[in-house]
């Protein structure tokens, strides 16, 4: 800077706040001065000086600008936009507390709606990523009589429902896995096996090579395999040569004829590679439901309309073939919503949750920013006294109130990208198309609109009130005191009333929750899931000629039967004799696992022909299996080495079943007929129950069939419980494995206590999260009450000095402050109840053993929240109680 | 007011903030101007510009100076004010001070 010049920001300053005719004297003045500091007190000095002045030269302004208003012109508006918004600032900058409170609060409700808006976006609403994917429906079977309503279908009602009108072409598919061997360890992928069409109507074709085509899924065609991206990079290294390569797969040598691209996953993301169905004489029968059918609709189709024509098809052809597929209909559901079937109503209850939790954060926002125009209510009323309009004053308080919410929208994100990823570590199981979710543009917007709109929201009734003074009384009021008229008052009792319902609503619905979830898991399971792992061995079965006899066949059939057996009986040998295993069984399922099938069932004893029969939870074990897993023997006897191929079928049953068919009676000795198996089955014991799928379902009657009388299963669960941790024991497993057959994998290592964990993570999950919200609504309440009840003492402080000089004890000062505190929660808690009472059957299917109006969690929770109150209004209320009445009569 | 009269031809910005500021009541250059522009618009004081001076960066003085009316409500606020005060100065309060 020369010495006699000012900086040009200095000049720009004046220019742009000072009228024409005082820029150049106040130019001057600075010049002036700026000078002699320079010389008495030196450089630094003189420009702190300087910024002191620069600082303060809107004052010129706003006294031009209330002169010049109502018609100040457009540039000079805007430039008032950018000073009311550094006034903002200042005036937020000052009360960190506050800006700090009302941004956090603000921060975390959006925060929460953003990370629930985008699972609810990337899950429920974006379309699949496959091409066209809205017009992809799911074919399947339904059954009052079983109870289901999403059957697999037979491959004859495939080719039927294929040709129909409302579909533009359909495909089948079934799980298929199979062992790799050979380019490294052995590994068992999940495959799927699928119909011609399956590529070209999903519209993905292959990366490299050819689909499947008609040719390949011929009966009798040569195996052919298209695999996907990650095998294909995973296992062969991305070989560019891999098209025509021959691998093994199981004990079938398939020539690799394609690869999918990258990301391509149908039906699950896991699908490692797909082969033709190839579909042969035994899956042609009408009652072998084995296949999931995926169609795309015809143009001009609906879902309803295909549901109507498929239908109608469906029971022509039920009709004229009797007895195959009685009393069962058909069900049309578009892709995504079978997808997402099991997130969607929690993931939209949450979605209202998180909604109630803005509103309520919204409310605890207005309150404060209530309670500080009330404060600042001397401050607006200079401003006006200087020359403000009522409307720059409001457009001031709104973008105050804004600041935050904007602050606070940017904090929400962040915050709501942490919380996703907590979700993709807590929910990896329990949610499809986690790898999808991000937040795309369609989040951002929502985010921008609610920050923006809690922050006209929040600060449009403190903004009014606060700028809406009597000039002259809150300028003439000398004194500290401060009121709040009469509508900021009501508005603000009513916003406490408001957070006090909304934070018990939370509150009842996350005891609601915790409640079912400290249920679930005093459940007892019915086995001793402790100290137990199990591991799967799938035995390869030996591919039968296309042109085999009926009776090679059964030879075959009854060679593998032999093979698998002596295969299991050495296995079991070799792990039993790993130091630290006490048990080891063999069984097709495990319990709470998805893995189980249902035959029908009839006592044969009973002469009860018009019964329908039961549909029954079965297993194939060995007889070691329920002592292993800890199934307790309650009558009769488990199987005996004496129960072989060829002698008469025996059958354990579980106590619900034998209490089913023989009520109070014993079930020992007594016959059962099994599907349509003309041989009766002897009940030779009676073991406890288990919940076969869930904790929250009810246990159900099962049997289960000695291994060594049941030809189908190849592959089973070799279960072991041992003194020494149970994980410890998986690599001796897998060493006494492959010391027995190295082409084999030990797979879907399961331990025990994961399985029941499995069943309870999702209950406690959704309890954690409701808690955590809850818990913060009833912090919003209590600071809301704290702050009202605070700022009602300060104003009655005269009042309660009069009181008290006219002989108020200290109890009855604080029990006239928490009376008023204490009338504001009981409104907030009736109103609370009644919608809590409203709302709770939209989470009934979220609950177990508790009612969606269970009384004692409404009780606690409404009793919690009264006494947390009370307690909050008692700060407030010893302090008056401590107001010395000398002192406030003096204030006034 | 009280140091325009002071200051008397020399009564301008800088030389007036300078002088309240000697007076313990150090004020900003744009309050001067806001409080002298309230004032002149009452027709308390009036205003001229001077030359200007290199020392000033080649920018004019504005120079104040109290009007008649402005020298009537000084005088007119020390009477009230010695009214308000009298009898007052050996009040106990007042001499315990």
């Amino acid at each position: 800077m020369t010495p006699a010049s000012l900086p040009p920001l200095a000049g720009m300053v004046v220019r742009f706040c000072a009228p024409p005719h005082l820029r150049a004297a106040i130019e001057g003045d600075l010049t002036e001065g700026y000078l002699l500091r320079h010389t008495t007190h030196g450089r630094r000095a003189a420009t702190q000086w300087l910024l002191r002045q620069l600082f303060t030269m809107d004052l010129i302004r706003l006294r031009h600008l209330a002169r010049s208003v109502p018609h100040a012109p457009t540039p000079a508006r805007e430039a008032g936009m950018l000073q009311d918004l550094r006034f903002a600032l200042r005036a937020l900058a000052h009360r960190r507390l506050y800006a700090t409170a009302i941004t956090a609060t603000l921060a975390i409700g959006i925060g929460a709606n953003t990370a629930v808006f985008t699972l609810v976006n990337s899950v429920l609403l974006r379309p699949l990523a496959l091409p066209d994917s809205d017009r992809l429906v799911m074919l399947f079977r339904t059954s009052e009589r079983f109870g289901f309503t999403r059957s697999t279908v037979s491959y004859p009602d495939f080719l039927d429902w294929r040709g129909a009108p409302a579909l533009d072409g359909a495909a089948a598919y079934g799980i298929a896995d199979r062992t790799v061997t050979g380019a490294g360890d052995a590994e068992r992928l999940r495959g799927a096996r699928v119909t011609a069409g399956f590529f070209p109507l999903l519209r993905v074709p292959p990366a490299l090579g050819r689909p499947i085509a008609q040719a390949d899924d011929e009966p009798g065609a040569p195996p052919v395999v298209v695999l996907s991206h990650g095998t294909w990079s995973a296992r062969f290294g991305s070989r560019p040569d891999i098209v025509g390569q021959v691998i093994r797969l199981g004990t079938e040598q398939a020539t690799v004829i394609g690869v999918m691209p990258d990301g391509f996953g149908f039906p699950s993301a896991e699908t490692a590679f797909w082969m033709p169905l190839r579909g042969d004489v035994s899956s042609l029968e009408r009652d072998f439901n084995f296949l999931s059918v995926i169609a795309r609709l015809a143009p001009g189709q609906t879902v309803a309309s295909a549901q109507r024509t498929v239908s109608a098809l469906t029971g022509r052809i039920d009709a004229e073939t009797p007895g195959a597929n009685e009393s069962m209909g058909v069900f049309v559901e578009p892709r995504l919503d079978f997808t997402v079937r099991n997130v969607e109503e929690p993931l939209l209850i949450f979605q209202w949750v998180v909604l109630l939790v803005l509103a309520l954060a919204c409310a605890g926002v207005t309150n404060l920013m209530l309670g500080n125009a009330v404060g600042r209510r001397r401050e607006m009323a200079v401003r006006a006294a200087l020359g403000a309009s009522h409307g720059r004053l409001v457009r001031q308080a709104m973008l105050e109130a804004m600041l935050p919410g904007i602050v606070g929208g940017i904090l929400g994100v962040a915050l709501a990208l942490g919380l996703l990823r907590v979700v993709e570590v807590l929910g990896a199981s329990l949610m499809p198309r986690l790898d999808e979710v991000n937040i795309d543009w369609r989040v951002m917007a929502l985010t921008a609109v609610a920050a923006i709109g809690c922050g006209i929201l929040c600060g449009l009734a403190p903004a009014l009130h606060g700028t809406r003074t009597a000039l002259a009384e809150a300028l003439h009021d000398g004194t500290r005191s401060v009121m709040r008229g009469r509508t900021a008052r009501g508005v603000q009792d009513a916003l406490v009333v408001t957070q006090i319902a909304l934070a018990l609503v939370l509150l009842v619905g996350s005891g609601l929750l915790a409640g079912s979830f400290l249920r679930l898991t005093s459940v007892q399971p019915g086995f001793d899931p402790s100290g137990v792992v199990a591991g799967k061995v799938t035995v390869p079965r030996p591919p039968l000629g296309a042109n085999a006899t009926e009776a090679e066949q059964a030879a075959e059939a009854a060679r593998f039967v032999a093979q698998r057996n002596d295969f299991f009986r050495a296995f079991s040998e070799r792990v039993a004799s790993i130091p630290g295993v006490e048990h080891v069984g063999l069984s097709w399922s495990l319990p709470l696992s998805d893995f189980w099938f249902s035959s029908e069932m009839v006592a044969a004893d009973l002469p009860d022909p018009g019964r329908k029969a039961p549909t029954i939870h079965g297993s194939v074990v060995d007889s070691a299996y329920f002592r292993t897993i800890g199934l307790p023997l309650l009558s009769g006897r488990t199987f005996s080495a004496a129960d072989g191929a060829t002698s008469p079928p025996v059958i354990v049953i579980s106590r619900s079943l034998a209490e089913l068919f023989w009520p109070g009676a014993d079930a020992v000795g007594r016959r059962v007929l099994v599907g349509d198996e003309r041989d009766p089955h002897t009940v030779v014991g009676v073991v406890g129950d288990t919940h076969v799928r869930s904790l929250a379902q009810p246990v159900a009657p099962m049997y289960y069939q000695p291994l060594s009388q049941v030809a189908w299963p190849a592959e089973a669960f070799v279960v072991v419980r041992g003194s020494a941790p149970p994980a410890s024991l998986v690599a001796p497993m897998r060493a006494a494995l492959t010391a027995l057959d190295p082409t084999l994998p030990l797979t879907d290592i399961t331990i025990g206590d994961a399985l029941v964990e499995r069943t309870v993570s999702a209950p406690r999950l959704r309890a954690a999260v409701l808690a955590v919200l809850g818990a913060f609504a009833v912090l919003l309440a209590v600071v809301g009450l704290y702050g009202v009840v605070a700022l009602g003492v300060a104003e009655r402080t005269r009042e309660i000095g009069l009181r008290r000089a006219l002989g108020a004890r200290d109890g009855e000062v604080v029990g006239l402050i928490v009376r008023g505190a204490l009338r504001l929660a009981v409104a907030g808690t009736v109103i609370g109840l009644t919608a809590a009472w409203m709302l709770s059957r939209y989470v009934a299917s979220l609950l177990y053993g508790v009612a969606p109006t269970d009384v004692v969690t409404f009780s606690l929770a409404a009793t919690g929240l009264l006494v947390v109150t009370i307690l909050a209004s008692l700060v407030p209320a010893r302090r008056a109680a401590r107001v010395d009445p000398i002192d406030c009569l003096r204030v006034s | 007011m009280l140091a325009a009269v002071r200051l008397g031809d020399d009564a301008y910005g800088a030389s007036i903030q300078e002088a309240l500021e000697r007076a313990g009541r150090p004020v900003s250059i744009a309050t001067i101007y806001v409080t002298m522009e309230r004032l002149e618009a009452d027709g308390l004081v009036r205003s001229w510009l001077g030359e200007p001076s290199a020392t000033r960066g080649g920018k004019a003085r504005r120079h104040y100076a109290v009007t008649r009316a402005g020298t009537r409500a000084l005088v007119a606020v020390r009477d009230e004010l010695r009214q308000a005060w009298r009898g007052l100065e050996s009040h106990p309060a007042i001499v315990s001070r």
